[in-house]
């Protein structure tokens, strides 16, 4: 009846997992409605899991729960917006040729890509701190606060802070790169890094001319 | 044994705006809720589970105006076997969660000729 035992702080480090894990399959832009995904999957899980007992592959159920959670709250954003035809079918698009699997080594680095986007230069330092423990560690901010002898305002406003310097600065955290720039209608709003353009650049200049 | 049927109850007074639980708290209510099952074991003859969308059929035609539907009194629903009803309610209160701030659990015998 029991399935096999959580490990110690399993949804705190799903939490950051995910979180990593769809940040950089959807885009940092979008990391408010990660967060909401994984965290609704966790609930789920939570519910079933405690009458039916935890899944052989624990893990792998809360990435497709939270998975098809973003899919779906991605789509109907992308309906909201009207750019369905463009912006949000090619997303969605790209994030479902996605594999189910993935290595564990893919996931070490996709929250060490998390974590350096955390720490870019241009937060500041103590929102940095806040910020990489909600979606790195997954505290929330009650528990940040008692962590930090801080108030929960003040967390939230340093997590605020961090959050729109993100979405001003769009570190290239997603696959989505090429795609990026070769649909321009998906970048409506959000400038493709120039890194990115770089090897795109020299790629096509570099094509022997037929 | 008897069993007795145990329905979570939403009560007035329920903190609507309730805080999300963060993964810490997840994790605490899951392993509280796996020690409460597996203490329980015997007696927990079938977990049940919350109570989705429903229709109410009758004979007659049903009468205008607002009708209370069982959904909204009731949650969710577990079956107890316990050899009486004392013991069937130290089994559901112990169940985490169920009886707190806004939520209570009815527990009714089930009579079986």
């Amino acid at each position: 009846m029991t399935g096999p035992r959580l490990a110690e702080h399993f949804f705190r480090h799903e939490y950051g997992r995910l979180v990593a894990l769809l940040s950089r399959r959807v885009g940092l832009q979008h990391l408010e409605s990660v967060e909401d995904a994984v965290q609704g999957a966790l609930l789920v899980a939570l519910e079933a899991w405690s009458k039916a007992g935890a899944p052989d592959n624990p893990s792998g159920w809360l990435y497709r729960v939270a998975h098809n959670h973003l899919i779906g709250d991605l789509r109907q954003t992308a309906r909201r917006l009207r750019l369905a035809e463009q912006h949000g079918a090619s997303m969605t698009e790209a994030v479902d040729d996605t594999p189910g699997i993935y290595l564990l080594a893919d996931v070490r680095d996709d929250l060490l890509r998390m974590l350096f986007a955390c720490c870019d230069d241009s937060i500041p330092a103590e929102s940095q701190l806040v910020f990489a423990l909600k979606t790195v560690c997954g505290f929330d901010v009650r528990e940040i606060a008692q962590r930090l002898f801080a108030t929960e305002a003040s967390v939230y406003k340093r997590l605020g802070r961090a959050r729109s310097r993100l979405l001003e600065l769009q570190p290239a955290l997603d696959d989505l790169g090429p795609a990026a720039i070769a649909a321009p209608a998906r970048g409506s709003g959000y400038p493709v890094p120039d890194f990115y353009r770089g090897p795109f650049v020299v790629a096509c200049v570099g094509a022997p001319s037929p | 044994m008897p069993k007795y049927l145990c329905l979570q109850r939403t009560l007035p007074g329920a903190n609507k705006a309730q805080t999300k639980p963060s993964p810490a708290d997840m994790q605490a209510m899951y392993a509280k809720f796996n020690e409460w099952r597996e203490q329980f074991q015997t007696q927990l003859t079938d977990m049940g589970g919350r109570l989705g969308a429903g229709r109410l059929v009758t004979a007659q035609p049903v009468p205008d105006g607002p009708l209370v539907e069982i959904k909204e009194l009731v949650g969710g629903y577990m079956i107890v076997t316990a050899a009486d009803l004392d013991e069937a309610i130290r089994v559901a209160s112990g169940c985490p969660g169920l009886v707190g701030p806004g939520s209570g659990v009815e527990v009714i015998e089930i009579r079986t000729p």
